[in-house]
């Protein structure tokens, strides 16, 4: 096989489009960010709207809501993984991310339930939010991410301050800065890459 | 430049960079010799000596914080390729301080103190279990997944006991994974290679 001479500009170029191809494989299309921001929204507002207005103390069995989702996203996620061939450094690290997120997230909600400290476990939610949210905008170089995860960490400090009825309040708006905005800025972002077809 | 030429300089830069980047360990000894101490100070003097004042020991935390910002300091300027992981990395340790220190002001503002134990147990698995995917280093991600276990179960103990566990995460978390880095560290310099542990 003859050797193809690349002059430097070529093989930069060569990488540059490598890494083009790796970073639109990692390119998030922001449909989970979007379809869990969502369902969490409508959690927090159901919840507060049943408590504050009709004094209603199960309507937090709306959160079951959310299992249905984790196991749409399983089969989502597998889909996903056959159709991507190449897996990208950055993807994996996000995917771990996310994993350490999932971990954290039902430890320390075992922790509050089992000492019976009702009233932390949605600061300690918000505190948990933040830190994939972060990250995942470190790892994509995504500022609105970033932003997102800081939001978290705020609303997690001033959460604290308030009754548990108005925490989910708190939650709805770090789910909305965190997740439903990026995850419309990802999917904008998306389209625009698809349809240009870089 | 043929194909082969420019992957090998590619190659060799990514290698460079490795190297300056190498982990020593130092900070993860350092840490967790320091914090495994203080577990025990606490524990000793909880459960032998029924003195609660013991946590003073916890403020020694601060001198060896102060000797950090100056040991990284020194290092970033001997430092002069930033290579990618080692920026995320830098990044997820952040995120571990703010997570930890919102973690402890909204347990401590709420008196929840019986879950300030297995929350800390929680977070130290997160910078723990993430390095070690982003440096592709095991002991670390195992280092991670025990303080989840430990985390799990401490709620089950007493709380003087409690700091046992923490104790046992130090060991799994920083101390062992902090004394291999130093190892692979030492071989890589003498020997010039890359060192398999």
């Amino acid at each position: 096989m003859e050797e193809k001479q690349l002059s430097e500009k070529e093989s930069l170029e060569l990488i540059t489009s490598m890494i083009n191809k790796a970073k639109n494989k990692v390119t998030e299309s922001g449909a989970l960010y979007l379809f869990w921001g969502w369902l969490i929204l409508l959690c927090c507002i159901v919840q507060f709207v049943g408590l504050h207005f009709f004094n209603y103390a199960y309507s937090f069995y709306v959160w079951y809501s959310t299992w249905i989702l984790l196991i749409f996203q399983f089969f989502y996620i597998i889909k996903q993984k056959k159709s991507l061939g190449v897996k990208s450094y950055t993807g994996e690290i996000n995917g771990f991310v996310w994993l350490a997120f999932f971990i954290c997230m039902v430890l320390v909600i075992f922790i509050s339930i089992h000492f019976k400290y009702y009233e932390i476990i949605f600061p300690l939610i918000l505190v948990m939010y933040g830190i994939p949210t972060f990250l995942s905008g470190i790892i994509l170089k995504f500022r609105p991410l970033i932003i997102g995860g800081a939001c978290c960490w705020a609303f997690s400090f001033l959460s604290s301050f308030v009754t548990s009825e108005y925490q989910s309040l708190f939650i709805a708006a770090a789910v909305i800065a965190a997740w439903i905005i990026p995850g419309y800025i990802l999917k904008q972002n998306f389209k625009k890459e698809k349809n240009n077809g870089v | 430049m043929t194909e082969k030429e420019s992957m090998e300089l590619i190659t060799s830069m990514i290698n460079k960079a490795k190297d300056r980047y190498s982990e020593n360990g130092v900070l993860y000894l350092l840490w967790g010799w320091l914090i495994f101490t203080c577990c025990l100070i606490q524990f000793i003097s909880i459960h032998f000596f029924n003195y609660p004042k013991a946590y003073y020991a916890w403020y020694s935390t601060w001198v060896l914080f102060l000797y950090q910002l100056y040991y990284m300091r020194k290092r970033k300027k001997s430092r002069k390729v930033r290579i990618y992981s080692g920026e995320i990395i830098g990044y997820v340790w952040l995120v571990f301080i703010i997570t930890y220190a919102l973690l402890i002001y909204i347990l401590v503002y709420t008196k929840s103190y019986a879950a300030i134990s297995p929350a800390i147990l929680t977070v130290f698995g997160i910078p723990t279990f993430l390095s070690g995917i982003i440096l592709k280093f095991k002991a670390l991600k195992i280092g991670g997944i025990c303080c989840w276990i430990l985390a799990l179960i401490s709620p089950f103990v007493n709380y003087d006991y409690q700091y046992l566990l923490e104790a046992g995460a130090l060991v799994a978390a920083w101390i062992i994974p902090g004394h291999l880095l130093y190892q692979k560290f030492k071989i890589e310099k003498q020997y010039g290679r890359k060192a398999t542990i």
